[in-house]
C-alpha cells in the first residue's frame, strides 16, 4: 500500500480510529495486524518471508538473551563456551537474514557478474530459470534485525513478547523504506501506554501533508523532468544534464525525506517517535556532514554496525581510510544491486578520504591568504563546493549502468549552453512552462522551509501561536494545493517512492 | 474536547470546500453549461435528451421566442439509454414536464465504447446523493467507485486549463445547442455548412431490436407515465444507412405498440425541406442552425398540436427568458459575424443591436483606400477618412451607431479613456494598429484597416479582422 494512494487514506483513519478506541492490552495487535495488511496489500506472500525473519531472530534473540552477559565474562572455561554459543546463535541469525537479503536482491547481479567473469574464460554462463521479486522493505528490516540481534549479542535484554517484537520489525509507517529504528529506541516505547493527544494528531497530521507536498507535488513533478532527460539523454548537453541532475538530487530528497515525514506524522498521530532522518542535507558543508544529515539512521546503522566494528577512526589513518572506503561500499551496495550505486558509494567515501588527507593543506592556504572560515561566505562556499560532489554523485546513482554515467558526465563538461535560461529549452525537458515553474516555486517553499528549520524556528509551534482562522487558511492552501498540483490520479503517471527499490 | 469540536468543524468545513473544489476541476467537456441547469428556478415544460444529434437539433432559446415554450437540452455527447434514464430521473426531482423529446440516436452506440463521455455526464451530476445513486446504478459497486463518484483524482490535472466556465456560466443556452462550447473549435460554427450525401430508401425492411433497448425503452415510459409525463422519441436527420433506418423502423414499430409517438426525420426530408447541401455543418453529420431550424419549425407546431404545450411569452414567472433570448440573439449573431468572409455581408452585421466598433488604421493606408470602402466608412457615419496625403493617422470609435471618436492627423492618433462596460479602453494609430479592450491587445495589428467588435451587453469581443485596401472586399482574421 502506498502512501499517496486512496486505499491509504481509507486505511490510515480507520486504523488511528480503532487504536485509540481499543484498549491498551489489545493496541499492538491491532498495530500488528494493519502493518501486516498494509504489507500484504503489496503483496501477500512475501509477508511469509518477513515473518519467517521475524521469527528467527526472535528466536535468536531470546536464546542469546538466555545466555547471560555475566555469565560470559566471569566464568573462564564455561565463559569461553558460552561466549561462543552467543556468537554462533547471533551469526547464524543473521547470515539467515542476510542471505535472504542477498538472495532477493544480489542475486541477478551476482550472476551478471560471475558471467562476465565466465564469459572472460570462455566457461558457459549461468541461466538462472526463475524470476526473482524484491521484497519491498527487505533492505530495511533486515538491517533493524541485524542491528536488534547485535545489540541483544552486546547486552541488550531481548524482547520476550513475540507480537511486540513483528511490530517493532513490522510497524507500518516505517515499514517500507525507515527510518532504520533501533532496539533502545523503538522497543521501549511498545511498553509504554499511548494516549489519545491531541497536540500529537494534529502535528503529525501536519507532517504528513509536509510530506504529501514534498513527495506529491516537488517529487513527482521533478521525477517527470528527470525520468525524460535520463530517458533521451542524447539529445541533451551541458547544462541542460547539469540542470537534470540537479533537479534529480531535489527529486529524491523531496521523494525520500517526502515518505519519511508521512511516517513520522503518522507514527507521532499514535504517539510513536522514530528516528529523524533528515536535518536539511542540502545544507552540509561536506560529504561527511552531508552523512550527518541525510538518512541518518542507516549512517547511524553504517556507523555502529560497520565502521566501528572494523575500527572506526581509533587506529591507524590507512587503516581508518580503509575503514570509510568499505563503510561506503557496504552504503552503496545496499542502495542496489548496480555497480553505479557502487560507484556513488565510493565518491562519496573518497571525498571524505581526500578531504580528510587534504585537511593541512587547506588549512594552510586559510592561514596564507587569511581566508575567514567563520563568516556566511566561506560556509556559503563549502555548502556549494559540497552539493557539486554529492549532487554529481547521483549522477550515477541515477543513470542505469557506468557507461551512460560517463556519457552523460562527457556531455555535461562538452558545452556551456547558458542560453538555455532564455531560450526556452528548459520547457523541452519534460515538463511544460506551467508545471516547471510550479516545481520551481514548490522547491522554493522548500528552501525556505529548510532555511528557517536550519535557522531554529519551529515552523508548526509557530503556526500553533496563529489565530485560528489563519492556521485553518493555511491547512487549506496546504491540502488544495496538494490536490491540484499534486501528481496523481490517471492522467499522470506518479512514480512509487524511490526508496521502496532499495 | 473543544479541540474535538474545532477538529470535525474543520473536517466539516474542508468536505464542503471539497466539494465545491470538485464543481471546479471536474471536466466539462461538452457540457459546460451544466451549471446553469442546476440554477434554473423556473419549471420546464419540455426536456430534450440524447446525443448531440438533439443538440444540434433543438436551441430552446430560439423555441421560446418563436413559439413561448419552456424547453431545456440535456442532451449530452453520446449519451446512451442508461444516461439517459438517469437524467431523466434528475428532471423528476425538480421539475414536472409535460413533454420528455428523447433522441434514438443511442440505438446505434449498443456496441460503442461511451466510457469517457458516460464519466463526463455523471460526474457532471449536482446533488451528491442523487450521483451516488447514479454511480452505483451505471458502474455498479466495484472497486472503482470511489473514483467514479469523486472525480479529483481524475481531473485535478486541470489547473493548466481552468476557465471562467469552471466557475460560472451564461443563463442563455438552457442547456446546449451548438455555440455553446468552452473552445472556439468547429463544433462551435453553427452557421458552417458541410455538404453530406442523401440517403433514401422507400423500402425499409425491419431489423431486430436489442433487449437492453426494450429494457430501457419500458423503463423510460414507465417512468415517464409515473409521473404523468409525455413522451416523444425522434430520430434528428442525418445521412443516414439501411441499418439505422432499419433499426428506427422496428423502434418506430415498437413504440406504436405502446402508444408513443415517432418521428423519425430521415424518412420526411421533404417535409421539412431539408437541404443535404446547406444544412449539415461538419463531417459528423450534425445539423447547423438553418437545417435546426427546419426540424425545429416542424417539431414545435407537432408538440403543440399533440401534446397541448402552453406559450409562456407573457408569463412573468418566466420574464428573463426574454432577457436571455437578447443575448442568445446576440451569441449568435457573434457567431455568424465570425463565419463571414465577405466585406459586405460583414458590415451589415457588425453595427447588430448596437455594437461597439473600434477601428484603427495601420501603416500609410488611407490615400490608398479604394472609393468602396470610402463609402462603407461613409455609410458608419464617418468622415475624416478623406486624404490625399502621405503618413496620415487615423482611428474612430463607433458606439451605439453613432460616432464616439474619430481622428486623422500626420502624428500619432489616440484615445485612452473608458466607456459603458468598458473598462482601459486603447486605440491608437501610430504607423500600427492598437485596439487594446481591458488592457489585452484585441487588433489583428496588420497593414489595413484593423476593426474590433464589441459586444457590451455580453461583454465580449465579438470579431477582430482587418482590410487590406487592395482587396477590399475579403475579411481576414
Amino acid at each position: 500500500m502506498l502512501f499517496n494512494s486512496i486505499e491509504f487514506l481509507v486505511f490510515f483513519p480507520i486504523v488511528i480510529l480503532v487504536y485509540f478506541l481499543l484498549p491498551h492490552r489489545f493496541r499492538y495487535i491491532w498495530l500488528l495486524i494493519a502493518s501486516y495488511y498494509f504489507y500484504m496489500a503489496w503483496n501477500p506472500v512475501f509477508v511469509l518471508l518477513m515473518f519467517a525473519s521475524t521469527f528467527i531472530s526472535y528466536i535468536g534473540g531470546i536464546f542469546i538473551d538466555k545466555i547471560p552477559l555475566n555469565k560470559v565474562t566471569s566464568e573462564v572455561g564455561g565463559g569461553r563456551k558460552a561466549k561462543n554459543t552467543r556468537k554462533y546463535i547471533a551469526v547464524i541469525t543473521i547470515l539467515f537474514n542476510i542471505t535472504l537479503l542477498f538472495f532477493f536482491k544480489y542475486f541477478y547481479f551476482a550472476v551478471d557478474n560471475i558471467n562476465l567473469l565466465l564469459s572472460a574464460l570462455h566457461i558457459k554462463l549461468i541461466q538462472p530459470q526463475f524470476n526473482i521479486i524484491l521484497p519491498l522493505g527487505i533492505s530495511f528490516y533486515t538491517m533493524q534485525i541485524i542491528a536488534y540481534i547485535v545489540d541483544v549479542y552486546r547486552g541488550t535484554n531481548a524482547e520476550k513478547n513475540f507480537i511486540k517484537y513483528a511490530l517493532f520489525i513490522s510497524f507500518f509507517p516505517k515499514l517500507l523504506a525507515g527510518p532504520i529504528e533501533r532496539t533502545t529506541t523503538f522497543l521501549p516505547q511498545l511498553q509504554e501506554k499511548k494516549f489519545f493527544n491531541y497536540d500529537n494528531l494534529k502535528n503529525g497530521l501536519l507532517l504528513m501533508l509536509y510530506g504529501y507536498f514534498l513527495k506529491m507535488v516537488i517529487g513527482d513533478r521533478a521525477a517527470i523532468l528527470v525520468n525524460f532527460v535520463f530517458d533521451n539523454y542524447e539529445a541533451y548537453m551541458g547544462l541542460e544534464i547539469f540542470i537534470a541532475v540537479t533537479i534529480y538530487s531535489i527529486q529524491i530528497y523531496a521523494d525520500f525525506f517526502g515518505y519519511t515525514c508521512i511516517a513520522l506524522g503518522a507514527a507521532q498521530t499514535m504517539g510513536f517517535t522514530l528516528i529523524q532522518n533528515f536535518n536539511h542535507p542540502f545544507f552540509a558543508t561536506s560529504v561527511g556532514d552531508y552523512w550527518r544529515r541525510w538518512h541518518r539512521s542507516l549512517s547511524m546503522w553504517l556507523r555502529d554496525y560497520i565502521y566501528f566494528t572494523l575500527g572506526g577512526s581509533r587506529c591507524s589513518k590507512l587503516k581508518k581510510y580503509r575503514n570509510i572506503l568499505v563503510t561506503f561500499f557496504v552504503s552503496g551496495s545496499w542502495h542496489g544491486a548496480n555497480w553505479t550505486f557502487i560507484v556513488w558509494g565510493m565518491i562519496h567515501g573518497i571525498s571524505i578520504v581526500l578531504a580528510d588527507i587534504f585537511k593541512p593543506v587547506f588549512q594552510k592556504i586559510n592561514t596564507t591568504f587569511n581566508i575567514n572560515t567563520q563568516c556566511f561566505s566561506y560556509r556559503l562556499f563549502q555548502i556549494i563546493m559540497a552539493f557539486l560532489i554529492i549532487n554529481y554523485s547521483r549522477l550515477f546513482f541515477r543513470a542505469p549502468d557506468i557507461e551512460t554515467a560517463l556519457i552523460m558526465t562527457k556531455q555535461m563538461f562538452s558545452l556551456w549552453n547558458p542560453w538555455i535560461f532564455f531560450d526556452n529549452s528548459l520547457y523541452n525537458m519534460g515538463l511544460d512552462r506551467k508545471d516547471f515553474w510550479v516545481l520551481c516555486f514548490s522547491i522554493i517553499i522548500l528552501f525556505v522551509v529548510s532555511f528557517m528549520q536550519e535557522r531554529g524556528v519551529k515552523i508548526r509551534e509557530q503556526l500553533s501561536k496563529q489565530n485560528l482562522i489563519f492556521r485553518w487558511i493555511i491547512y487549506w492552501i496546504a491540502i488544495f494545493g496538494i490536490l491540484t498540483f499534486g501528481i496523481y490520479g490517471p492522467e499522470y503517471d506518479a512514480t512509487q517512492f524511490i526508496y521502496f527499490g532499495f | 474536547m473543544k479541540k474535538i469540536v474545532l477538529l470535525i468543524i474543520f473536517i466539516i468545513l474542508t468536505t464542503a470546500l471539497l466539494i465545491n473544489y470538485e464543481d471546479i476541476f471536474r471536466n466539462k467537456d461538452h457540457i459546460y453549461n451544466i451549471k446553469q441547469y442546476y440554477h434554473e428556478k423556473a419549471n420546464i415544460d419540455v426536456f430534450f435528451l440524447g446525443t448531440s444529434r438533439i443538440y444540434y437539433s433543438m436551441s430552446p432559446m430560439e423555441i421560446w421566442d418563436k413559439y413561448g415554450i419552456t424547453s431545456y437540452n440535456r442532451g449530452t455527447p453520446v449519451q446512451t439509454l442508461p444516461v439517459t434514464y438517469v437524467f431523466l430521473k434528475e428532471i423528476f426531482r425538480n421539475h414536472s414536464p409535460k413533454l420528455v423529446i428523447i433522441d434514438t440516436t443511442a440505438l446505434n452506440y449498443l456496441k460503442r465504447d461511451t466510457t469517457y463521455r458516460t464519466k463526463v455526464a455523471i460526474s457532471n451530476l449536482d446533488d451528491f446523493l442523487f450521483k451516488l445513486y447514479a454511480v452505483k446504478y451505471i458502474y455498479g459497486f466495484g472497486s472503482d467507485f470511489f473514483n467514479n463518484l469523486n472525480t479529483i483524482n481524475t481531473y485535478h490535472y486541470r489547473w493548466k486549463e481552468l476557465n471562467k466556465y469552471d466557475f460560472t456560466y451564461e443563463t442563455y443556452w438552457k442547456g446546449k445547442f451548438s455555440g455553446a462550447y468552452i473552445n472556439d473549435s468547429k463544433w462551435d460554427k453553427m452557421h458552417s455548412i458541410y455538404k453530406q450525401k442523401m440517403y433514401q430508401n422507400d423500402n425499409i425492411t425491419s431489423s431486430q431490436l436489442d433487449a437492453e433497448t426494450i429494457k430501457y425503452t419500458n423503463m423510460i415510459t414507465q417512468l415517464a407515465q409515473d409521473h404523468n409525463t409525455n413522451l416523444l422519441f425522434i430520430k434528428p436527420p442525418n445521412p443516414t444507412n439501411d441499418k439505422e433506418l432499419a433499426m428506427n423502423k422496428s423502434f418506430g414499430d415498437y413504440l406504436k405498440q405502446n402508444k408513443i409517438n415517432f418521428i423519425d426525420y430521415n424518412t420526411i426530408y421533404n417535409e421539412i425541406n431539408l437541404d443535404f447541401n446547406n444544412d449539415f455543418k461538419d463531417n459528423a453529420h450534425h445539423l447547423n442552425l438553418y437545417g435546426a431550424r427546419k426540424v425545429m419549425d416542424h417539431l414545435m407546431p407537432y408538440i403543440i398540436e399533440h401534446y397541448n404545450i402552453p406559450n409562456r411569452k407573457n408569463d412573468p414567472a418566466y420574464a428573463s427568458w426574454n432577457e436571455d433570448y437578447i443575448k442568445y440573439a446576440r451569441a449568435i449573431n457573434r457567431e455568424e459575424i465570425r463565419e463571414l468572409t465577405s466585406f459586405v455581408e460583414w458590415k451589415k452585421q457588425a453595427f447588430y443591436d448596437n455594437y461597439t466598433v473600434l477601428l484603427s488604421a495601420n501603416g500609410d493606408v488611407l490615400r490608398k483606400l479604394p472609393d468602396t470602402l470610402k463609402n462603407d466608412l461613409k455609410s458608419f457615419g464617418l468622415n475624416k477618412y478623406n486624404t490625399d496625403k502621405a503618413n496620415m493617422r487615423y482611428a474612430a470609435i463607433i458606439d451605439d451607431n453613432k460616432v464616439f471618436f474619430e481622428e486623422i492627423s500626420n502624428k500619432s492618433v489616440t484615445y485612452k479613456g473608458r466607456m459603458k462596460n468598458i473598462v482601459n479602453l486603447l486605440i491608437s494609430s501610430d504607423g500600427k494598429a492598437t485596439i487594446s479592450v481591458s488592457g489585452k491587445p484585441r487588433s489583428k495589428n496588420k497593414y489595413g484597416l484593423n476593426f474590433v467588435i464589441y459586444d457590451k451587453v455580453n461583454r465580449e469581443i465579438v470579431d477582430s479582422i482587418w482590410i487590406d485596401p487592395n482587396k477590399p472586399d475579403i475579411v481576414r482574421r
